[in-house]
């Protein structure tokens, strides 16, 4: 298969970022656009052409959200491999047990960062060495911001729990 | 963790997937060579058959009409310019800059106008091949979207412009003192009008 037909393959990935990074169909729509004309005229290798996509979407959305606002960091926490994978934590138990709009409700509002390494995660199913790749961090430091966004995101999805009204504005 | 929150995905606009499709494939066409082995006579002599059945076969359908070849002249120009990493060869956003870059290429001065204020910059200029003719390309910009401009002159009336669609881009093509102008983009109709309401307005 040729390069412009994997990358094909790929796009709902890519614009599932875009979109939930975005938080807009034709921000998403012009950032999956000119991601993938990016990608398409790229000559040289690429060895894992998913995560490779992804990040030259995730750049793009970055660009364009720079035009718009700034993007805030977050604290990081340093996370061994062996507490990552350590089994389901409190909150992978009690997210999966949530409903999902409000899980939906919950992941818009957190933090861009928070965001994208739960959709990468949870949604496309990347491997941590490839969510390491994605976004460039060492692998700790992958698994301590996956586990604060999930703790970010339980955290408002008791809230709305708490208050359902809060979705409707 | 089962996958539950695959249902949160956001799929891609249907659209979008059938125009990068056809940029795919159009990148994919050019490549395709038909190659004859003129040492194996009777291959040579059953390409021959197939080029005759060909040639009756477009005598006995109407032809495109000279314009909607025209159309997927500049459309292909388009493609190729978005493929290749040629989309100019002058790259600058003050068309005091591109205007003179044309000087001495092409046998005639495009009339650029400068649309920056009304979010429509131009972003450089190169030169193309078009209607067998040396042609200007003017490359303008809205929002990630690139509008190429294509100029030349013409000896025919100056009419306004009419639409087109193909391979998912929009054509506006129209004609103005003496010369014809093809704006070509993924931009959508509407807006792809505004630009080109501007380009003449500014000129009068």
């Amino acid at each position: 298969m040729n390069r412009g037909n994997e990358l094909l393959a790929h796009l709902d990935a890519g614009y599932n970022l875009a979109r939930w990074l975005l938080k807009n169909d034709q921000d998403a729509r012009d950032v999956l656009q000119d991601s993938f004309i990016r990608a398409f005229r790229f000559k040289g290798e690429v060895e894992n052409l998913k995560p490779w996509f992804l990040t030259v979407v995730r750049n793009t959305a970055y660009s364009s959200m720079k035009k718009k606002m700034p993007v805030m960091d977050v604290e990081e926490l340093s996370f061994s491999e062996n507490e990552a994978d350590s089994g389901p934590s409190p909150e992978e138990a009690a997210l999966q047990k949530a409903e999902l709009d409000i899980v939906s409700f919950a992941l818009s509002a957190v933090s861009e960062q928070y965001r994208e390494i739960f959709v990468l995660r949870e949604i496309e199913q990347l491997s941590y060495q490839e969510l390491a790749e994605v976004l460039n961090l060492p692998m700790g430091t992958v698994m301590s911001r996956l586990a604060r966004a999930k703790v970010k995101i339980l955290e408002l999805v008791r809230k709305e729990e708490q208050n359902p009204s809060r979705r409707e504005s | 963790m089962s996958n539950k929150f695959v249902k949160l995905r956001h799929q891609a606009p249907e659209d979008l997937r059938t125009e990068l499709k056809t940029l795919v494939a159009s990148s994919e066409a050019k490549k395709v060579t038909i190659s004859f082995h003129f040492g194996n006579w009777f291959g040579a002599a059953l390409g021959s058959a197939a080029v005759l059945c060909l040639i009756l076969w477009a005598s006995f359908n109407q032809a495109p009409r000279a314009n909607d070849l025209l159309q997927q002249e500049v459309v292909n120009s388009h493609i190729r310019s978005m493929m290749s990493d040629h989309l100019f060869d002058v790259a600058s956003t003050d068309s005091h800059s591109v205007k003179p870059w044309f000087s001495g290429k092409i046998d005639f001065s495009p009339r650029l106008v400068d649309l920056r204020d009304a979010g429509f910059p131009i972003v450089g200029g190169r030169l193309d091949y078009i209607a067998n003719r040396a042609v200007a390309a003017v490359v303008y910009m809205h929002d990630q979207h690139f509008i190429n401009v294509f100029i030349w002159p013409t000896n025919e009336d100056t009419y306004p412009p009419v639409f087109a669609a193909s391979k998912g881009f929009n054509i506006w093509r129209w004609q103005s003192d003496g010369m014809v102008y093809f704006a070509v983009s993924d931009l959508n109709k509407t807006t792809l009008r505004d630009f080109v309401d501007l380009m003449n307005t500014a000129r009068k």
